[in-house]
């Protein structure tokens, strides 16, 4: 094939595939160049350069997001405490976790939501799910709908995948798709332990950038609003956070990891002007207090 | 990224799309309602009535009934599916495809390279039993409707 063919034949495969998704269209060019161009020719290098491209901008796949998720998970065992041993907590938390996940803007993963025994007021999530709430954080809140909303806020950071594009931003996965390595010591795994690593220090110690958290709280409400919650409880539970600041832990906590509370706050209050009913939407059910006298 | 259905816009639209995992057509608007069918992730629907925060809408195949406002977007959304995935409840769905339950965590295990890892750093079994705990834990789609029923929250709110 010359190099005026494959150029028309990539012109005609882009037109008719702008609507599918990336990764599908890079493993496409990818099985075009194998049957359309001789080994090693220019055409066949084009053709794979944009499968890679392709990939590359979709990210890494599902597979690959849940194992650093719960690598990275193991390490939060590790820093914050173990699962508060309550089987009915646990429930709770993971029903309305689901709930609010099936109106997020990601809906077709599993969520896996954990409440973990730490003094600290925090919660996290890592990519692929798996979402992270300190008991004291949940101890702390007035209502249903405030819990639901920090439930929407981390779910709305796997939805858009904050912490693999932070890694992906300080190039430690830079043009990995996909991870299938099970040994550590070759040079993927030492890529993965190092993305692990990033991950690490950005989610329980400097924090994901001041644009991702705002994206989140934004998500929050959408979410929670579109679940049947008050849009409201997201900037409420902002209020008792700043309550409890003054004399609270900062490192590895909300507060350290997190962009000030007054501009957080001053976002949101614009924010819920979008939700015009959001008085008619339900806060609390009386089902809260009971889980948490059972968290010690 | 979604816009959210504000009352009112949906009509204007003419045209809406699903948002929600697991929407479902019902007979009027109520959450109590029969439901008459289950709609897909990103589904065009026209919009023919309004009632309150229901939407009565008919889908491509003719299927009509009411959806709660939650669940649809005034927007198609834009999105990439999640590749591999095996679905907002896994194997534990009624309706996931056979092929896909292959790939459900309940099923499979720890990743191999989440174990690696955890080999690798010396990560304490203690860590790799509770991380096998939450995954492992399940919840179906009945267990959150019930859920959302008993605390009359979104579409079963009265």
């Amino acid at each position: 094939m010359n190099r005026r063919k494959a150029i028309t034949l990539l012109a005609g495969t882009m037109a008719g595939l702008t609507a599918a998704p990336a990764f599908a269209q890079g493993n496409l060019f990818d099985a075009l160049s194998k049957g359309l161009t001789k080994e090693g020719s220019k055409e066949r290098k084009t053709l794979e350069g944009i499968g890679t491209i392709l990939r590359g901008a979709q990210g890494l796949d599902y597979e690959s997001e849940l194992a650093l998720g719960e690598s990275l998970a193991l390490e939060g065992f590790q820093r914050y405490g173990m699962p508060v041993d309550d089987e009915h907590v646990q429930r709770f938390v993971n029903l309305m976790g689901k709930a609010v996940a099936a109106n997020s803007t990601r809906p077709d993963i599993p969520y896996h939501f954990v409440v973990v025994q730490s003094p600290l007021m925090n919660a996290f999530s890592c990519p692929g799910g798996i979402v992270f709430l300190s008991s004291a954080l949940v101890k702390a809140l007035k209502t249903e709908a405030q819990l639901a909303a920090i439930l929407s806020h981390e779910v709305g950071h796997v939805a858009a995948k904050h912490a693999v594009e932070t890694i992906q931003q300080a190039q430690l996965l830079q043009g990995v798709t996909q991870i299938t390595t099970a040994n550590m010591d070759n040079e993927e795994g030492k890529k993965f332990k190092k993305a692990v690593s990033g991950m690490k220090e950005t989610l329980f110690d400097t924090g994901l950038s001041h644009q991702m958290e705002f994206e989140a709280d934004r998500l929050s409400m959408q979410t929670a609003y579109r679940t049947g919650y008050s849009p409201k409880a997201m900037y409420e539970v902002l209020e008792i956070l700043q309550k409890h600041q003054s004399g609270a832990t900062v490192k590895g906590s909300w507060y350290g990891t997190h962009p000030p509370l007054k501009q957080r706050l001053a976002k949101l209050q614009i924010e819920l002007e979008k939700y015009p009913d959001w008085k008619e939407l339900r806060t609390s059910t009386g089902r809260l207090g009971w889980y948490q006298k059972r968290i010690k | 990224m979604f816009v959210v259905l504000i009352a009112g816009t949906a009509l204007a639209a003419r045209y809406v799309w699903v948002a929600s995992e697991g929407t479902e057509l019902r007979s009027s608007p109520k959450g109590g309602s029969q439901i008459v069918g289950k709609l897909k992730l990103d589904e065009r629907l026209s919009v023919q009535d309004k009632s309150g925060r229901w939407y009565k809408v008919k889908n491509d195949s003719g299927r009509s009934g009411w959806v709660y406002r939650g669940k649809i977007s005034s927007t198609k959304p834009e999105r990439d599916a999640s590749q591999g995935a095996p679905g907002l409840f896994g194997s534990l769905d009624s309706d996931i495809e056979s092929g896909r339950a292959s790939t459900d965590r309940a099923i499979r295990g720890l990743s191999p390279e989440a174990e690696a890892y955890a080999k690798s750093t010396g990560t304490p079994e203690s860590y790799q039993k509770a991380l096998d705990s939450v995954m492992e834990r399940k919840i179906t789609r009945d267990d959150v409707r019930e859920f959302l029923q008993h605390g009359k929250i979104g579409e079963y709110a009265q």
